[in-house]
């Protein structure tokens, strides 16, 4: 390798090391829009969601960000990091959410949303399932969603 | 009924839940089986209407309560305590940031406040819109990372050019 390689792989490093910015903090806020914060400067409208307000806010493992209907049927939009939005999941009669509140990906990419009067946590998979994680109406959690109005795997939603 | 509202999960991939209505922390291993990790000794004083949960890189885990304008902190074992009861406003969500700052979010006002290690809080931001509700922060790649990706790439390019 050539001097001037290694000279402009090292300003390289510099330069992505300089650029390598700062954490991006997006909160949802009603009535509809999801902000984007910076420790510089004022909030501003990061994206809006299709007319519903906006609950929990989840990132996947490429950026994209998730958010949930807080009221109402529980539908779900996903955001790019350029904010372009598509429908992740929308509720029907069979399996819909009843006050979408915080969600959270495990390792392995899976989506979990709090189904808060539902008193349940629902389950999506990287590979479209959507099923009843756990059941919180006993007051301690039960395991596998038992009683509940849709099945544990059997339900396919996505786009 | 008792209104699941904040979820996350610890570093094992165990999933904790908060009860808004019921003022307990519920822990569900990867399978789905579900016991209580923590409750209010009985007078609000460590969960009232909790909502927003956030795990820090030890392990420990911090609850907005939304009615009393706090926010708790509970080791892995379940024992808890206050964290802070300064800058919140019917706080919900709540989330960490890479360099282990806590932000969280106040409906009441739809402010944005940050708290550091101790418990110190200071104004971040005010939201457009009224109604703030929950968080998710974006880890800014590490530097350190990307020089080397850079590198590497360069490196790569250099070895294509000579072959």
């Amino acid at each position: 390798m050539k001097l001037e390689h290694l000279l402009a792989a090292g300003f390289l490093a510099i330069v992505l090391s300089i650029n390598a910015g700062a954490d991006t903090i997006h909160v949802s806020a009603g009535p509809n829009s999801i902000d984007q914060l910076t420790a510089s400067g004022p909030a501003s409208l990061f994206a809006t969601t299709s007319n519903f307000a906006p609950g929990g806010l989840a990132l996947d493992a490429i950026g994209n960000l998730y958010v949930v209907e807080q009221h109402g049927f529980g539908k779900i939009e996903k955001f790019t990091s350029g904010g372009v939005g598509s429908t992740f999941f929308t509720g029907t009669a069979e399996m819909n959410l009843n006050g979408g509140e915080m969600l959270a990906f495990d390792s392995a990419g899976n989506l979990f949303v709090a189904d808060y009067s539902n008193n349940r946590i629902l389950k999506f998979t990287t590979g479209g399932e959507v099923s009843v994680f756990a059941d919180g109406t006993s007051g301690v959690g039960r395991a596998g969603g038992t009683g509940i109005q849709c099945q544990r795997t059997s339900l396919r939603f996505f786009l | 009924m008792v209104g699941l509202a904040g979820l996350a999960f610890n570093a094992s991939g165990h999933l904790f839940v908060s009860s808004y209505n019921a003022n307990f922390i519920l822990e569900f291993t990867p399978l789905g089986v579900g016991s209580v990790f923590a409750t209010d000794p009985g007078d609000n004083s460590l969960l009232s209407q909790t909502y927003g949960l956030a795990f820090n890189g030890t392990g420990d885990l911090y609850a907005t309560n939304y009615s009393n304008n706090t926010i708790s902190v509970f080791t892995p074992d379940g024992a808890g305590s206050l964290f802070a009861s300064s800058g919140l406003n019917n706080p919900v969500g709540l989330a960490f940031d890479s360099a282990g700052y806590l932000y969280a979010v106040n409906n009441a006002d739809s402010t944005v406040v940050r708290y550091d290690s101790l418990g110190a809080d200071s104004l971040y931001g005010t939201l457009t819109e009224r109604g703030g509700s929950f968080i998710a922060i974006q880890s800014a790649p590490e530097p350190g990372t990307a020089a080397l990706l850079g590198l590497g790439a360069l490196l790569l390019a250099a070895r294509r050019r000579r072959a």
